[in-house]
C-alpha cells in the first residue's frame, strides 16, 4: 500500500475513531445533563450563594454592649453624641422595645403641650432610646453606656413588660439563654468553625472560577470529550459546595456556647416566667440607681396588652383580628402575676412605678393595631396622656427646679455659640455638635412648618449607604416633634449634629413643597 | 566474589549512603533551623493571629467579648447568689487582675482565718484579658441582673483604659468600644475568605503535627527538614495572609468601627479616656451601693509611671521600653488619671492609687514591658488589696442585711438545703440545686495541697462546648485555694456546677504527673 493511501487510512480511521468518541461524548453529556453540549460550560449551575452561605441579611446589626442596635437607629444611637446637661433644657430619655418606639411621637406632642400650656421655663429634649425586640437588660445597658460616654439624662422613662415576659421565652424555645437579646444566635458573626467552612467555600468557588475560565479559554472547548470531564470535575467541585453548605447550615443551627449562651435549668415555663418577672425587676431597679445616679428621676410603666385579663374590653374588630391569646398573649399573662408582685416592691423613693396595663379597661374602642402588642393612633394618644399624667410632679420639678450634680452628673457646662445662619430663624452653633434655632416673637406658623437641614460631609464615606448618592444626609425635623419650645415669646429647637467632620448645612423650611426660608454654612476645614 | 560478601558489600554500601544522606540532612536542618534534629519534633504554633481556628475569645452581647476559657466560665455559670457563710468578693479589671487572682484569694483566706472571721471570703475572678471601661460596668451590671450578688466589688485597672483607646483610635475604631471590635465582628466578605485560608492552613499545620508525631520516619532528619519545611513554609502562608486580612478590615464600617469623628486628633484622646474611666468607676459604685456591697477602686501599679519603682537589671532588660509606646501613651494619660483618682475620693469612693506600692522596693517583680507582674510582684500587690480591704472585710464578714436586688435573686429549690453526694475524702454536698460544697474535718495543710479534678457529663452531649464533645466531659480541675479556707480545722471549698441536666459528676484529687489520690462519682437522676 502506498504511503500516501496507508496516511489517509489511518487518519480517516483515527477521524472516524475520534468522531465516534465525540458522538459517544455527545451522547453520555445529553444522558447526564439534559441538553446538548454546546461548546463551553454554563456560566453558573449553582446560584451564587447557597443555603448557609449566604450572611444573615438583617434590620440589625451587632452592637458591642446593647447586643444589637436597629440598622439605621444603629446609626443614630451609635453615632450621635450624647447630650450633655444644659441649663435650659430638660432631657428625658424614653427606654423600651417597639411598643415605646410607637408610642414615642404622641409622648413628645404630650410633654411638648404641657411644657408650652404650663409656660414652664426649660425645653424638654426627648431622646428616643427605644427600637424593636428591646427589653432587659438591653434598657440598662443602653442608659448606662450612654452615661458613661458622657450623656445626661434628667428624667428616664422605661415603659416594658411584654417582651421581658415574651421573648425571654422564646429564646427559650429556640435553645437559646432566655437573657441574651432576641435571636442573638443569628446576629452574632461566624463562629470559628463557621468560618473555617465559609473559607472552604470559598476556596472551592475560587478554584471553580480558574476553571470555568480555564474552560472558555481552552484549544478543545467544542469537543464534547473535554466538555464532559470538565462539567464532571465542576459538578463535582460544585456537590462539595453544597455539602459544606449543608454542613454550615446544621452547624449554624446546632448548639454552641456562643451563640446560644449557657444553657439553663428551668423546671417548667412557670419557673421561667418567675424568673423573667425578677430579672424585669432587677433591670429596673439597676435603671433607678443609674438615674439616681446622675439626679434624674425614674418612671417605669408596665405596658397595658391586650391579653391581661380584663384590661379591656375588646372590640369586635380587636377580638377578630388582633387576639390570639394562644400564639402572643400566654408568656404575658404566665409573667404577670409575678409582675405584680415585684412591681409593688418596686415602688420606692427611686423608682416611680405604674402598671398601665388597666387603663382601658373603660375603652371599648379598638385601641390595639396588631394581635402582639402594638397600639393603633387613638392607643398610643391614649398611653402618653396616661404616662405624662403621671408624671406631671417630675416634669414640673425638672423644668423649674435647681438641680443638685450629683455624682456622675457633669455639671452644665457653658457652650459657645456662634452664628451660623442670620435668616427667618437665626441658626447657632452651641459646642461642637448642636444647632440651636431660635426665632423672636413667633407664631403657630413659625412652627407648623417643617425644617429641612442637610448635612454634608467632608467624606461621603461617612454618610450611611443609602445616602451616599445624594452627598449629603437629610435630618429633616417638625418643631413641636423635636422638643421646640416657646420661652418668654423665643422659640426655640435644637437638633445634634452628626460627630464626623461637616463641609456644609443647608437648612430652612417649607410648606406642601414651597420654601419659606432656607440658609447655608460652609464650616472651615 | 561470594554472594554473601557482595551482599554484605552493598549493603554495607547503602547504610553508609543512606547514613552520609541522613548525616547531609542533619547538617542542613541544623544549619535552616538553627537546632539539632531531635526526632518526633513538632512545630510550635505559628504566631499569634487576629483570627483564626483557636481563637482566644469569643463575642458576648453586653460584654463586647469574653475571654474562652473565662468566657465559658462567665457565660455558664450560674452567678452566685446571696450565702449566709460566705462574703463573696468580686474582682473586676483586665489581665493583671485575672492574674493577682489567685493571689488575692490566699491573701484573703489567710486575713480571714488569722481574725477568726466566721465567713469564708470566696473571690469570683472577673478580671480576663484585654478588658477595659465600660466592660467592668457591664459585666457587673449584667451579673446582678441574673440574680447574681457580691459583698465588695473590687475594680483594678487603668493600664488598659488609658492604652487601649489609643490602639483603637489608631485603626480607626472608636476608642471605648471594646478591644480589636473591628475583628470579632461584621467581617467583610474578603475578610472571611481569608480568615477561612487561614483555617484551612491551620488544619493542614495540625495534620502535620498528627503525622511527624507517629510516622515510621520521624527519627531520621530527612524526612523532619522536609515537613519542617513546609511547616515553616505554612506558617508564613499564615502570617502573610493574617495580615492581609488586618488590611481588608480597614474599611469604615459603623458597626466594625462605630462612631467616627470623636477626637480631632490623639492627643485629645487622654482626657476622655480619664472621664469615662471616672464616670465607670462611679457607675460600679452606685451597682454596689444598690446590693448592699461595698467598693473599691484601685489603680494598678505600672513601671512607666515615673518614680514608681527603682527597676533591677533584669527589670530594665525585660520589663522596660525606653522612649516606646507604652512609655509614651501611659506617661501622656496617666495625670489625667491621677487627677480624676482624686475626685473619686472626694465623691466618696474608696478609691487608691496602687502606683507607687513598689517605690521602695528593689526586687524584680515585673516580667514583661506592659505591665504584667510575677509571682513576687503578685503576692505583694494582693497584700496591698487586703490591707485596703480590711475594714470592708470584717464587714463583709458580719451580720449583713439582704438588700431588695439581692432578695429578688432566684430563690433555691425547696427540700433539704444540702444533700450528700459522693462520701469520699472530702464530703461533697450538693447545695441549692447547683453548687457542690466540698468538705473535709480535721484536715490540714496536705489534704488541700494536690488539685481537685471535676468532670461534668451532661445527658445530652450537645450540651457541651464543641472542644469537649470528643471527651465527652467538661473539665473544672481546680486548686483548693481558688475559694476555699479552712475554719476550725475544716477544710471548705465550692464550685458551681453548669447548668445542664441530667449530668454525672466525677470528683476527686490528683497528684500533678501521678496518680489520683481520691475519686468518687455520682449519678444525677434525669
Amino acid at each position: 500500500m502506498p504511503f500516501l493511501k496507508k496516511l489517509l487510512y489511518y487518519g480517516l480511521l483515527a477521524a472516524l475513531t475520534l468522531g465516534a468518541v465525540e458522538g459517544m461524548a455527545r451522547a453520555a453529556y445529553f444522558l447526564s445533563f439534559e441538553e446538548w453540549y454546546g461548546g463551553g460550560l454554563p456560566a453558573e449551575i449553582l446560584p451564587p450563594h447557597a443555603p448557609g452561605e449566604r450572611d444573615v441579611g438583617q434590620w440589625r446589626a451587632q452592637h458591642p454592649f446593647y447586643g444589637f442596635a436597629p440598622r439605621g437607629r444603629e446609626y443614630e444611637l451609635n453615632v450621635m453624641p450624647p447630650w450633655e446637661r444644659q441649663d435650659d433644657t430638660v432631657i428625658i430619655g424614653l427606654f423600651g422595645g417597639s411598643v415605646t418606639m410607637d408610642v414615642t411621637p404622641n409622648f413628645r406632642e404630650a410633654v411638648y403641650r404641657y411644657f408650652l400650656d404650663n409656660n414652664l421655663p426649660r425645653r424638654p429634649v426627648l431622646l428616643e432610646m427605644s427600637y424593636g425586640a428591646v427589653k432587659q437588660p438591653q434598657q440598662v445597658m443602653i442608659a448606662a453606656n450612654t452615661l458613661l460616654w458622657g450623656g445626661h439624662f434628667d428624667i428616664i422613662v422605661n415603659l416594658d413588660g411584654y417582651n421581658e415576659a415574651n421573648i425571654t421565652h422564646n429564646n427559650f424555645d429556640h435553645g437559646a439563654f432566655p437573657f441574651f437579646d432576641e435571636g442573638w444566635e443569628k446576629i452574632q458573626n461566624l463562629t470559628a468553625a463557621e468560618t473555617l467552612l465559609v473559607g472552604r467555600i470559598g476556596v472551592l468557588r475560587a478554584e471553580q472560577a480558574r476553571r470555568g475560565q480555564a474552560a472558555a479559554a481552552h484549544p478543545l472547548r467544542y469537543t464534547a470529550v473535554y466538555g464532559i470531564v470538565s462539567r464532571y470535575r465542576r459538578e463535582g467541585a460544585e456537590g462539595q459546595i453544597v455539602q459544606l453548605n449543608h454542613e454550615l447550615a446544621a452547624t449554624r443551627a446546632a448548639y454552641s456556647l456562643e451563640k446560644h449562651g449557657p444553657g439553663t435549668a428551668f423546671q417548667n415555663e412557670e419557673d421561667l416566667s418567675r424568673e423573667a418577672a425578677r430579672v424585669w425587676y432587677r433591670g429596673s431597679r439597676l435603671l433607678a440607681e443609674l438615674a439616681a445616679a446622675t439626679g434624674a428621676e425614674y418612671y417605669h410603666f408596665l405596658q397595658p396588652n391586650q391579653y391581661i385579663p380584663g384590661a379591656k374590653p375588646l372590640s369586635t374588630r380587636e377580638l377578630s383580628d388582633r387576639y390570639i391569646p394562644e400564639a402572643f398573649g400566654k408568656n404575658y399573662r404566665r409573667a404577670y402575676p409575678w409582675m405584680v408582685q415585684w412591681g409593688e416592691k418596686l415602688q420606692g423613693p427611686t423608682v416611680n412605678y405604674f402598671d398601665l396595663t388597666g387603663i382601658f379597661q373603660d375603652h371599648t374602642e379598638t385601641l390595639y393595631g396588631d394581635q402582639c402588642c402594638h397600639l393603633n393612633r387613638r392607643g398610643n394618644e391614649l398611653l402618653a396622656a396616661a404616662m405624662v399624667a403621671r408624671m406631671e410632679p417630675a416634669l414640673r420639678r425638672a423644668a423649674t427646679d435647681d438641680r443638685p450634680a450629683l455624682a456622675l452628673a457633669t455639671a452644665a457646662r457653658p457652650q459657645p455659640e456662634k452664628l451660623l445662619i442670620d435668616a427667618d430663624f437665626q441658626v447657632h452653633r452651641r459646642g461642637r455638635h448642636r444647632l440651636v434655632y431660635g426665632k423672636d416673637g413667633c407664631t403657630a406658623e413659625d412652627r407648623a412648618a417643617q425644617f429641612f437641614l442637610h448635612i454634608v460631609p467632608v467624606d461621603p464615606t461617612d454618610l450611611p449607604a443609602d445616602r451616599r448618592e445624594y452627598g449629603f444626609e437629610n435630618r429633616d425635623f417638625q418643631f413641636e416633634r423635636s422638643g421646640g419650645g416657646v420661652i418668654n415669646g423665643r422659640c426655640v429647637v435644637d437638633r445634634q449634629l452628626p460627630t464626623y467632620p461637616i463641609a456644609s448645612i443647608r437648612t430652612g423650611q417649607y410648606i406642601y413643597g414651597d420654601t419659606l426660608w432656607a440658609g447655608e454654612y460652609h464650616f472651615e476645614q | 566474589m561470594p554472594f554473601l560478601k557482595k551482599l554484605l558489600y552493598y549493603g554495607l554500601l547503602a547504610v553508609l549512603s543512606l547514613l552520609a544522606i541522613e548525616g547531609m540532612a542533619r547538617a542542613a536542618y541544623f544549619l535552616a533551623f538553627a537546632e539539632g534534629y531531635g526526632g518526633g519534633w513538632v512545630g510550635a504554633d505559628s504566631a499569634t493571629l487576629l483570627i483564626d481556628d483557636k481563637p482566644w475569645r469569643t463575642q458576648h452581647p453586653f460584654y463586647g467579648y469574653t475571654v474562652l476559657r473565662h468566657g465559658y466560665e462567665l457565660n455558664v455559670m450560674p452567678p452566685r447568689s446571696w450565702q449566709d457563710d460566705t462574703a463573696l468578693i468580686g474582682l473586676f479589671g483586665g489581665s493583671v487582675a485575672e492574674e493577682v487572682t489567685p493571689y488575692f484569694q490566699r491573701a484573703l483566706s489567710r486575713y480571714f482565718a488569722d481574725k477568726g472571721l466566721t465567713r469564708r471570703p470566696v473571690v469570683a475572678g472577673l478580671g480576663y484579658q484585654g478588658t477595659q471601661q465600660p466592660q467592668q460596668v457591664m459585666t457587673a451590671a449584667n451579673i446582678l441582673l441574673l440574680g447574681g450578688h457580691f459583698d465588695i466589688i473590687v475594680n483594678l485597672d487603668g493600664y488598659n483604659e488609658i492604652t487601649h483607646p489609643v490602639e483603637e483610635y489608631r485603626q480607626g475604631v472608636y476608642p471605648f468600644f471594646p478591644r480589636d471590635w473591628n475583628f470579632l465582628v461584621d467581617l467583610t466578605a474578603e475578610g472571611k475568605l481569608l480568615a477561612g485560608r487561614v483555617g484551612l492552613l491551620r488544619k493542614e499545620q495540625a495534620e502535620l503535627a498528627r503525622a511527624v508525631a507517629v510516622h515510621p520516619l520521624r527519627h531520621t532528619a530527612v524526612y523532619g527538614i522536609v515537613r519542617r519545611y513546609r511547616w515553616e513554609s505554612v506558617g508564613r502562608e499564615i502570617v502573610r495572609l493574617n495580615n492581609q486580612l488586618a488590611a481588608s478590615q480597614g474599611d469604615y464600617s459603623l458597626a466594625r468601627h462605630g462612631p467616627k469623628g470623636w477626637f480631632a486628633q490623639e492627643g485629645d484622646l487622654h482626657p476622655s479616656s480619664a472621664e469615662v474611666w471616672q464616670r465607670s468607676s462611679l457607675l460600679l459604685a452606685e451597682l454596689a451601693a444598690m446590693t448592699g456591697a461595698e467598693y473599691y477602686h484601685f489603680l494598678q501599679p505600672n513601671q512607666y509611671v515615673p518614680g514608681a519603682k527603682p527597676l533591677t537589671a533584669a527589670e530594665l532588660a525585660c520589663c522596660y521600653n525606653s522612649g516606646g509606646y507604652r512609655e509614651r501613651v501611659y506617661r501622656g494619660g496617666y495625670p489625667d488619671m491621677a487627677r480624676l483618682g482624686e475626685r473619686l475620693q472626694q465623691r466618696s469612693v474608696n478609691f487608691f492609687d496602687l502606683t507607687l506600692i513598689f517605690k521602695d522596693n528593689r526586687e524584680t517583680l515585673y516580667q514583661d514591658d506592659c505591665c504584667h507582674l510575677n509571682e513576687r510582684g503578685n503576692e505583694l500587690l494582693a497584700a496591698a488589696l487586703v490591707e485596703r480591704l480590711g475594714p470592708a472585710l470584717e464587714q463583709a464578714a458580719a451580720e449583713r442585711p439582704v438588700s431588695g436586688l439581692a432578695a429578688a435573686a432566684r430563690p433555691t429549690p425547696e427540700g433539704a438545703p444540702e444533700e450528700l453526694l459522693i462520701d469520699g475524702y472530702f464530703r461533697v454536698y450538693l447545695r441549692g440545686g447547683n453548687r457542690l460544697v466540698y468538705v473535709r474535718e480535721g484536715c490540714d495543710r496536705e489534704d488541700i495541697r494536690n488539685p481537685f479534678f471535676l468532670h461534668t457529663m451532661p445527658a445530652d452531649g450537645a450540651a457541651l462546648p464543641t472542644n469537649r464533645r470528643e471527651p465527652g466531659f467538661e473539665n473544672w480541675d481546680f486548686q483548693f485555694e481558688r475559694g476555699g479556707g479552712i475554719f476550725d480545722g475544716r477544710c471548705v471549698v465550692e464550685r458551681t456546677l453548669p447548668a445542664y441536666s441530667g449530668a454525672v459528676i466525677r470528683t476527686g484529687q490528683y497528684v500533678p504527673g501521678g496518680g489520683k489520690v481520691w475519686e468518687g462519682v455520682y449519678h444525677f437522676e434525669e
